[in-house]
């Protein structure tokens, strides 16, 4: 597992240069912008925005950060899933149980998306000396698991589309009603995350040859 | 090991692949499928293999239906239609990923397969870089490595250079002997006409047995 999962970032940083290049570009763009347009006031509401995940209000330029923000992520996290389905049948799946292999797969997802955040966090920090550090942990683990949440329903919904319809229901009422990641409820979000993890170990395992034929 | 296909019916929408499909195969012996590119030569392995679920009917495993176990079948190793590995990653890295799975193996078996697939001057290449006929090779590698039982070839020889398929023809007749159940699947009859025991045509969707 620990090589397959290495071999997952390996194959990320090698095969989705352009994306990975094109997400630090905007993401820095945008946070200079901010900081130009803010005269230099670095705060809770400025870090939210430059990561795109401030959506209350109708401002055009948030909700495409926003938008930006997660499809990045999520595009990731379901080439990094459907790559086995689709080439490694006969080489993963005569070796390796397939609850096992989603269970390696998510692991894989998750961490992957916290490097990229951490990375995102490191640039962001040198412009944020002034926003209190308390803050800035909380602030990066919400958004992780916010965007965890979206990776997993998305996949889910991909494979199994009734059960993305009602995920995505209870997903908008755990988000974003709110219109601001940092307003989640913690607890709420964990359980969501929970239900929908053990919902895919369970699908997963119950449809695994309607899933390798989709693919 | 007994693998038991019974009344095996798959359809994809109102498309009849497979009809009705009976068959029995048994450890020591070596079984082809022939028939055309699209005859469901590769849906009935990837039946066997519990990729795809029959419409109806069973396939038992030593009478375990693998499928409804939502398992996979035990020491069962397969190429269907074409290898596929990382090709950022060396030949023999790509067989380390895979042997470091189920962990019964190391770097010295490895090395064996290779040598036997003639592979191994070529294991530090990255698999970009591999010829159709070398990236074959490791595809058969990866399903001789870990000594299968059961062991399912589609296609095996393609873009393989006649020394080597010789060669692999040789072993496969060993791996017999050893009690291995083996299944190749081409559409050139002559690919395993004097190496297989037992022979099955596919022919839109039925399955008739050729006398040898």
């Amino acid at each position: 597992m620990k090589f397959g999962i290495l071999n997952d970032f390996k194959t990320t940083f090698k095969t989705q240069k352009k994306w990975l290049l094109l997400y630090y570009i905007v993401f820095i763009t945008y946070m200079l912008f901010k900081y130009y347009v803010n005269q230099d006031l670095i705060d809770n509401t400025f870090a939210l925005e430059s990561f795109g995940l401030l959506i209350n209000g109708t401002n055009i330029l948030k909700i495409t950060m926003f938008t930006f923000h997660i499809i990045f992520y999520i595009y990731l996290a379901v080439s990094l899933f459907f790559r086995d389905l689709k080439e490694d049948k006969c080489n993963l799946f005569l070796r390796m149980d397939n609850k096992k292999w989603y269970i390696y797969k998510i692991i894989s997802i998750f961490l992957m998306s916290i490097l990229l955040e951490l990375m995102a966090l490191l640039i962001f920090s040198i412009f944020s000396y002034l926003v209190s550090k308390k803050i800035f942990l909380y602030f990066f683990l919400k958004d992780v698991l916010f965007l965890f949440t979206c990776q997993v329903t998305i996949i889910l919904g991909i494979i199994f589309t009734p059960c993305f319809l009602f995920l995505l229901l209870i997903c908008y009422f755990v988000y974003f009603k709110e219109g601001n990641v940092l307003d989640i409820n913690l607890y709420l979000e964990i359980l969501y995350l929970f239900v929908s993890l053990i919902l895919g170990v369970f699908l997963i395992r119950k449809n695994k040859c309607l899933i390798l034929e989709k693919c | 090991m007994k693998i038991e296909i019974k009344n095996v019916t798959k359809k994809f929408k109102e498309n009849i692949v497979l009809d009705n499909v009976n068959m029995t195969l048994e450890s020591g012996k070596i079984y082809g499928f022939i028939g055309r590119n699209g005859s469901g030569k590769s849906v009935l392995l990837k039946m066997i293999c519990a990729f795809y679920e029959p419409t109806s009917g069973s396939i038992l495993f030593d009478g375990e239906n693998v499928i409804k176990n939502k398992s996979f079948p035990k020491n069962t190793r397969a190429i269907i239609e074409g290898p596929n590995f990382l090709p950022d990653l060396t030949g023999e890295e790509n067989l380390l990923l895979l042997a470091d799975i189920q962990k019964i193996i190391g770097k010295k078996e490895i090395e064996e397969t290779l040598k036997l697939v003639n592979l191994y001057e070529d294991k530090d290449k990255k698999y970009s870089k591999y010829s159709l006929g070398m990236k074959q090779k490791l595809g058969l590698a990866q399903v001789f490595m870990e000594n299968p039982e059961v062991i399912i070839l589609d296609e095996p020889f393609n873009g393989i250079e006649d020394k080597t398929a010789l060669k692999l023809r040789e072993f496969l007749k060993e791996e017999k002997k050893k009690g291995k159940l083996i299944i190749i699947a081409t559409h050139i009859k002559e690919d395993v006409d004097k190496l297989v025991d037992e022979l099955y045509k596919f022919d839109e969707g039925k399955i008739t047995k050729l006398e040898k």
